[in-house]
């Protein structure tokens, strides 16, 4: 069986999921729901597969016959909820530019679906993270059998991280015990679509804000930097991470910019999952998720909302990140070791590390040099922060009536969470220097994708729109 | 007549435009320039893999394999990343047995460079070497569990 095979049904799952969330005609925004089922169905499945081999047994072929039920029951939901009248809706309009800019950026594609494959030939088992973490887990858990909870035991070399959350590894775990065989495709396919997931968010979220050849641009400024294709490549869990921290995003804003009445129940639910695919993706993704539980809260707060209202909204989050969150507790509270960034430390030896100056000095000298493209390992690094700000600052329509305030809400969640990042450096307790240079690379790329979705949403950069 | 904010417009577009085609088609042509056709057999991960393959007939599917290196002998001095790496690639290999480093298991990997060490590991650990498998990995027999 070809390893895409693997991918057909989570997709299919992930589709379905999104058009009973997102409003409307399922017709609408078909290929921001597209981009979005790349993503969120391989995650809801890696949950499912991992709670499954909790309980059950790995590699079992009821698995997969429940994962079919599943499909069927979603798609006859979606059948049956289906709208009947016509919806009218507008398109936006597809003018010279836009054709212009997207037949640019559909070059920009292809040179960016070519550099992935160049990677994936060049180190098809992935860079060290991938092999050493990610996958060797997944073997765990495809080779095991009951006793792939070994795997947690406490003589694990601490690099291998048994206590990361396992988004990638029963990813890939279920899709090796789909065709039965381990290739190294899978991981390379697995990385493939959470990236061009990312593509696909940034790019219809941004035309939806500010029409097609502002999206192309967008695409443009994440897919050219060598990073994103390096990442990628990689086989490693940032890309991911950015795409949820996008969606997020993406849907934070939404919720920003819609009146309190008409924000549906679908749309929390899934900005509720994407919160909590975070945290089932990368230990980062842990703060994320608050962060970005409290952006909606103040959003809220902002609203003067009434109390009964808010509390149905939390629920509707609440049963969008469930699957996540329960995986997530059940791995952290009773299979994993404690952190390596935790063990071993009271709170006051962090404490004595948060207020080291040269802790802090050095810190912020790593990554200042990282936003501008000072790469400590020699990596070729855009400096896409600085120039998003340099955008934003040219080009936001000053003169556009007056937008709600809570559109700040979304910058300020990703700017405290780069703060977060700055606190789990200084309180560190392995050599800072080692643990800056092995990551400032990759955190500085978590906040990008985000913020070039964010800038491009507002600016009005293009010179019909002067 | 152009507004002094369109042509502002067209000049980042251009050099937007401009930087993203230079920054892709540069690192498409790095990757292009370091391709080796030997890169589809013969990366460092699957050619440990390859290495450490004939170990696993002789042990359990599952449970905990000691792990002894260089590293392990008094007065080296080599590279430890290298070593480190070794150590990590024969997890992957192994895995889903738990490769521990030390020598208090029933069956312990080593991974030695110079064959003459095999004894200075035999009388230091107090282990028996039960098989060579070439590039310097041997399986050994140990005291523990």
């Amino acid at each position: 069986m070809s390893a895409l095979s693997a991918f057909v049904v989570p997709v299919c799952i992930g589709l379905s999921l999104v058009l009973l969330a997102w409003p409307g005609s399922y017709r609408r925004d078909l290929g921001l729901k597209i981009a979005l089922a790349l993503g969120f169905g391989p995650g809801i499945v890696s949950c499912l597969y991992f709670a499954w081999c909790l309980f059950l047994r790995p590699r079992s072929r009821f698995y997969f016959l429940a994962e079919a039920l599943l499909l069927i029951f979603l798609i006859g939901l979606v059948w049956m909820l289906r709208r009947r009248e016509p919806e009218e809706y507008s398109r936006p309009a597809f003018s010279r530019w836009d054709r212009t800019l997207c037949g640019i950026f559909g070059v920009f594609l292809v040179l960016a679906v070519a550099r992935f494959i160049q990677q994936i030939l060049m180190q098809p088992h992935g860079i060290q993270d991938a092999w050493n973490i990610w996958n060797m887990r997944a073997r765990f858990l495809f080779r095991g059998g009951p006793a792939w909870t070994d795997l947690f035991s406490t003589e694990l070399y601490w690099l291998n991280h048994a206590d990361y959350p396992f988004l990638l590894t029963a990813g890939v775990a279920r899709a090796w015990s789909f065709i039965g065989s381990e290739t190294v495709l899978v991981p390379a396919l697995q990385a493939g679509f959470y990236a061009l997931s990312l593509i696909g968010v940034v790019f219809f979220g941004v035309a939806k804000q500010r029409g097609w050849g502002q999206a192309a641009l967008a695409g443009i400024a994440l897919t050219s930097p060598p990073i994103f294709v390096l990442l990628s490549g990689w086989q490693i869990a940032d890309v991911p991470l950015a795409l949820w921290m996008t969606v997020t995003i993406l849907l934070l804003n939404r919720i920003a910019l819609t009146p309190s009445v008409s924000i549906t129940p679908g749309q929390l639910a899934l900005f509720g999952l994407a919160s909590g695919l975070a945290a089932w993706t990368k230990n980062e993704g842990i703060p994320w998720l608050l962060l970005a539980i409290t952006g909606w809260a103040v959003i809220q707060a902002w609203r003067h909302f009434l109390f009964r209202r808010h509390h149905r909204h939390a629920l509707w989050i609440l049963a969008g990140a469930a699957l996540p969150l329960l995986v997530l507790g059940y791995l952290k509270l009773a299979l994993a070791p404690s952190s390596d960034l935790f063990a071993d430390q009271t709170s006051a030896s962090m404490i004595q590390r948060l207020l080291e100056p040269q802790r802090l000095a050095m810190t912020g000298a790593y990554i200042f040099r990282a936003l501008f493209g000072d790469s400590p390992i020699g990596l070729q690094v855009v400096p896409m922060i600085p120039i998003m700000a340099g955008l934003f600052l040219l080009f936001y329509p000053h003169n556009e009536r007056k937008t709600p305030a809570s559109r700040i809400i979304p910058g300020l969640v990703l700017l405290m969470q780069g703060i977060v990042y700055i606190a789990i450096y200084l309180i560190t307790p392995h050599d800072l220097v080692w643990h800056l240079r092995t990551s400032v690379d990759r955190l500085v790329f978590h906040l990008t994708p985000p913020l070039i979705l964010l800038v491009f949403s507002r600016i009005r950069i293009l010179p019909e729109q002067a | 007549m152009q507004s002094w904010g369109t042509r502002l417009r067209f000049l980042v577009l251009g050099l937007l435009l401009i930087g993203a085609l230079f920054t892709a088609l540069s690192d498409f042509f790095t990757r292009a320039e370091r391709w080796d056709p030997a890169n589809l057999v013969d990366d460092p991960v699957t050619n440990w893999e390859r290495r450490i393959e004939p170990v696993k007939n002789d042990l359990p599917p599952t449970g905990k394999v000691g792990y002894l290196s260089d590293w392990d002998l008094p007065g080296w001095k080599g590279g430890l990343s290298d070593m480190d790496n070794e150590y990590r690639l024969t997890q992957y290999a192994l895995a889903p047995r738990l490769v521990v480093r030390g020598a208090g298991y029933a069956q312990i990997v080593a991974n030695l460079s110079n064959p003459e060490d095999v004894s200075r590991i035999e009388e230091q650990f107090r282990v028996r070497k039960i098989r060579e498998y070439g590039f310097g990995i041997y399986l050994f027999e140990g005291q523990g569990q």
